[in-house]
C-alpha cells in the first residue's frame, strides 16, 4: 500500500533530487489514487438478530472495517434489508468505540414495525488523525422485540470505508 | 455492558429475550445472533452480578420453545368448517405440549397435542361465532404468542 509523505516547503535554491521527485511526486500520487479503503459484502449465511435496546456492534468480527490513515476524513456506507419489530429500530456507526451521532436514536431507523426494508445511508467522519481507525456497524430496537438484518447469499449487508481527504 | 457468549442450540429470539427479562429486568439489555454457526451474545447491564449471569445462563438452558401456526384465521361457526393449529417444537426432549383455548365468554379449554418429530396439529371447529384465542399452556420460556381465529 503506498505511503502519503507530507509535502515540504519548497525553498528557492532547493536541488530537486529524483528522491524528491519519487517521494513527493510519484509516491504521494500513487496513495492519492488509491487511498485507504475497504469494502464488505458480508453473506453470513444466515440473518443477524438483536433484541438490544442499547446500541450493540451487529457484528463485531466481520462488520468491522480499520483504515490506517493519513488523511483525517473518512466516508462509510451501509446498505442492507432490515426487518423492524413494533416501535422500529436504529442504526449508528461507531469510530474508534465511540457512536458516530451520539443520538439517543443513532444515524437512521424507523419508528415503527416493517417487514424487509432497504436501510441505505452514508456518513463523513472528519478531524480524524493519521493513523489506524476502527469503524464497526451497531443497532438496537427501540423495544424489547426482534430486529433482523438479512446476511445471506441471497442478500448480503454492503459495508465499506474510504479515506477521502 | 456485558456480553455474554453462549451457544442456544434451540433459539427462538422474542420468547427467549421475554424469559430472561422476567428473571434479569431492567438488567437484561438484550439477545443478539449470528445464526447457527456462532455463539448468541447476552447482552447485560454492567451492574449484572455473578449471581445473575448464572440466571441467565439457567434460563437459556431451560429455554424449550414451541411454535404455534394457523392455516386461517376465519371459519365458519358451523361446527364443520375448522382451522388447524400446527406446533411445531425445536428441542428433541421438549415438554409435552397443551394448547389453551379461550372462546368468546371467555371459557377456556385445555388440549395436550401429541407430537411426532416435534410437530403436532389440532383441527379446531366452532359453533359460537365469536373471537378465540389460542396460546400455548404454561408458555414461560416456550411461547409469547397468542393466535385468533374468528368464528362467524
Amino acid at each position: 500500500m503506498p505511503t502519503f509523505t507530507p509535502v515540504l516547503a519548497w525553498n528557492a535554491g532547493r536541488i530537486v533530487t529524483a528522491t524528491d521527485l519519487n517521494t513527493y511526486v510519484s509516491g504521494n500520487d500513487a496513495y492519492l489514487l488509491n487511498r485507504p479503503n475497504q469494502k464488505i459484502l458480508r453473506n453470513n449465511a444466515s440473518n443477524y438478530t438483536t433484541t438490544s435496546t442499547t446500541f450493540v456492534d451487529v457484528d463485531t468480527t466481520n462488520l468491522a472495517i480499520t483504515l490506517v490513515m493519513s488523511g483525517g476524513t473518512a466516508e462509510i456506507k451501509v446498505a442492507g434489508i432490515v426487518s423492524y419489530p413494533a416501535s422500529g429500530g436504529y442504526f449508528d456507526v461507531t469510530v474508534d468505540g465511540t457512536r458516530y451521532s451520539g443520538a439517543t436514536n443513532g444515524i437512521t431507523g424507523q419508528d415503527a414495525s416493517s417487514g424487509g426494508v432497504c436501510i441505505a445511508f452514508s456518513i463523513l467522519v472528519t478531524g480524524l488523525s493519521a493513523g489506524s481507525h476502527t469503524f464497526k456497524l451497531q443497532w438496537r430496537a427501540a423495544t424489547a422485540a426482534t430486529m433482523t438484518l438479512q446476511s445471506t447469499s441471497a442478500m448480503q449487508v454492503a459495508f465499506s470505508a474510504q479515506e477521502v481527504s | 455492558m456485558i456480553g455474554l457468549n453462549v451457544r442456544i442450540p434451540y433459539f427462538a429470539s422474542g420468547v427467549l429475550d421475554a424469559a430472561l427479562r422476567s428473571v434479569l429486568h431492567e438488567k437484561l439489555i438484550g439477545i443478539s445472533d449470528y445464526g447457527r454457526d456462532r455463539p448468541s451474545t447476552i447482552w447485560l447491564s454492567e451492574s449484572a452480578t455473578a449471581d445473575e449471569q448464572a440466571q441467565a445462563l439457567a434460563v437459556i438452558q431451560a429455554h424449550d420453545p414451541v411454535s404455534i401456526s394457523l392455516d386461517k384465521t376465519a371459519i365458519a361457526a358451523n361446527g364443520i368448517d375448522a382451522v388447524t393449529v400446527t406446533l411445531s417444537v425445536l428441542r428433541p426432549d421438549a415438554a409435552p405440549v397443551a394448547l389453551v383455548i379461550t372462546q368468546p365468554g371467555g371459557a377456556q379449554l385445555t388440549q395436550a397435542i401429541d407430537l411426532v418429530n416435534g410437530i403436532g396439529t389440532l383441527a379446531l371447529t366452532a359453533t359460537i361465532p365469536g373471537t378465540y384465542a389460542i396460546a400455548l399452556q404454561n408458555p414461560a420460556n416456550r411461547s409469547i404468542e397468542t393466535l385468533r381465529v374468528t368464528a362467524s
